[in-house]
């Protein structure tokens, strides 16, 4: 019964699951994506952020309570911008 | 010194000295200059990304200007695709591995054996073959990390002032780097070398502060706007020091990067300096800068480098080969790695992870 919860749990995380994908502006060097995924991962409800110095760009799943906006603020402490490219 | 021992050094001498790019050199080696042999241990193990592909890059040791030879590479990996290759724009010597996301393990071992001797620069005019010439005024160029232009030329300007002479030139920039800046301790690994942040901080703060890739980054843009060739070595050190424990290490070397100096005197060829030193030795050995000691090493280190120190590669903004997710690099000095694409922090050597170990042979 507590293993049907725990997937029921799961699977309804994922079907509430929001993707973001941000540019990421400021990054001068590959070791920059290391403190802009800190920053997103920083933000309550993030799950998982992946970070690409070439394309300038971060690719996010969070839960459905996370807004642009959180995202933004964590990304501004750390002296870089994120603007988005789409949302899903 | 056993018969054993004469017949290696003797045979790592002749290696050495037979290495053909020495003609490009500031200075000639001579037996007078001491020779010593480390063999080097590095141990990756990236086992822990269990559900992951991982891609390595590790910068292995150049053979530069008869100074430094690597006389034996060997190692030991499960690997799919492992391989050393020099394709890339500076020809940065590097050890490739590539994991699949089901490989168990993920390990690499690289064993080394190398020979170094002091470098020291003579300031002697001498004949430098005409594609050194034209492959040294390629480091007259800016590049992402290293401006030529706005506060860089700036600043370049004040300092030179009406001298013509380029070691003169080369010799005003170094001084005031020493003069105006300190070791920072709080800067992660070798710092970012960037000379515009470093030239902000001055403005700001009357001084600059950072650690060796800032300040050699700082001295090459400053050379390079003052019409000098020059550029950064990434490097390790892999030893201790005869001249201060500042300049040294002990056995693990895993974080013992440290980055140098190159510039390009046309009748002289390539004239080492580590202007990042003096403020090191400065912060530990707790002297003052105007102290007869640290005068006299801020001297002897424009025109030399010591045998304990490796030199990597002098790559900086560069593409790796093969092809990385994350783009061009802004330097070369600490051991590369994606997992899935993503980059992995190398100044966390433990969750990396890997260790690099030295052990002087001769």
């Amino acid at each position: 019964m507590g293993r049907i919860a725990l997937s029921l749990l799961l699977l309804a995380s994922l079907a509430y699951a929001k993707e973001w994908k941000l540019h990421i502006n400021g990054m001068h060097c590959i070791a920059c994506t290391l403190a802009v995924k800190k920053a997103l991962m920083s933000v309550s409800g993030v799950q998982e952020a992946k970070v690409n110095f070439k394309n300038e760009s971060a690719l996010v799943i969070s839960d459905e309570k996370v807004t642009l906006r959180m995202m933004q603020d964590a990304v501004a402490q750390t002296g870089y911008s994120a603007i988005p490219m789409e949302q899903k | 010194m056993h018969r054993r021992e004469f017949i290696k050094t003797t045979a790592l001498t002749g290696a050495i000295c037979l290495t053909p790019s020495f003609l490009n050199a500031s200075s000639t080696p001579t037996l007078k200059e001491p020779l010593a042999v480390y063999k080097l241990s590095w141990k990756f193990d990236l086992s822990h990304h269990s559900a992951n592909a991982c891609a390595l890059w590790v910068p292995l040791p150049s053979d530069i200007n008869g100074f430094q030879r690597l006389i034996e590479l060997g190692d030991s990996t499960e690997a799919e695709t492992h391989f050393e290759s020099d394709h890339n724009r500076y020809a940065a010597r590097t050890f490739y591995a590539h994991w699949d996301k089901s490989a168990q393990s993920k390990t690499l071992d690289l064993s080394m054996t190398l020979a170094l001797r002091d470098r020291q620069c003579d300031f002697r005019p001498k004949r430098i073959c005409p594609e050194t010439l034209v492959h040294a005024r390629e480091f007259l160029a800016p590049s992402a990390h290293i401006p030529t232009d706005g506060a860089v030329a700036k600043v370049a300007k004040i300092i030179v002032g009406g001298e013509k002479n380029p070691l003169k030139k080369a010799r005003k920039i170094y001084d005031w780097i020493v003069a105006n800046s300190y070791r920072d301790e709080s800067v992660q690994g070798c710092g970012v070398g960037s000379p515009n942040a470093m030239l902000s901080q001055l403005e700001q703060d009357g001084r600059m502060g950072g650690k060796c890739l800032d300040m050699s980054a700082l001295c090459v843009a400053l050379m390079r706007a003052s019409n000098i060739p020059a550029r950064e070595v990434m490097g390790i050190r892999i030893g201790a020091s005869r001249l201060s424990p500042a300049f040294g290490a002990g056995e693990d070397i895993t974080k013992a990067q440290h980055c140098k100096v190159e510039f390009f005197i046309p009748n002289m060829g390539w004239i080492p300096c580590d202007p990042a030193d003096i403020t090191k030795l400065v912060l530990k050995e707790g002297i003052e800068k105007n102290s007869p000691r640290a005068m006299e090493l801020a001297n002897k280190f424009f025109g030399f480098w010591e045998n304990n120190w490796m030199a990597l590669n002098h790559a900086r903004d560069f593409d790796l080969y093969p092809a990385n997710t994350q783009g061009s690099l802004d330097s070369f000095g600490y051991p590369y790695a994606e997992v899935d694409g993503e980059y992995l922090d190398p100044f966390d050597p433990k969750s990396f992870s890997y260790t690099i170990r030295s052990a002087k042979e001769a």
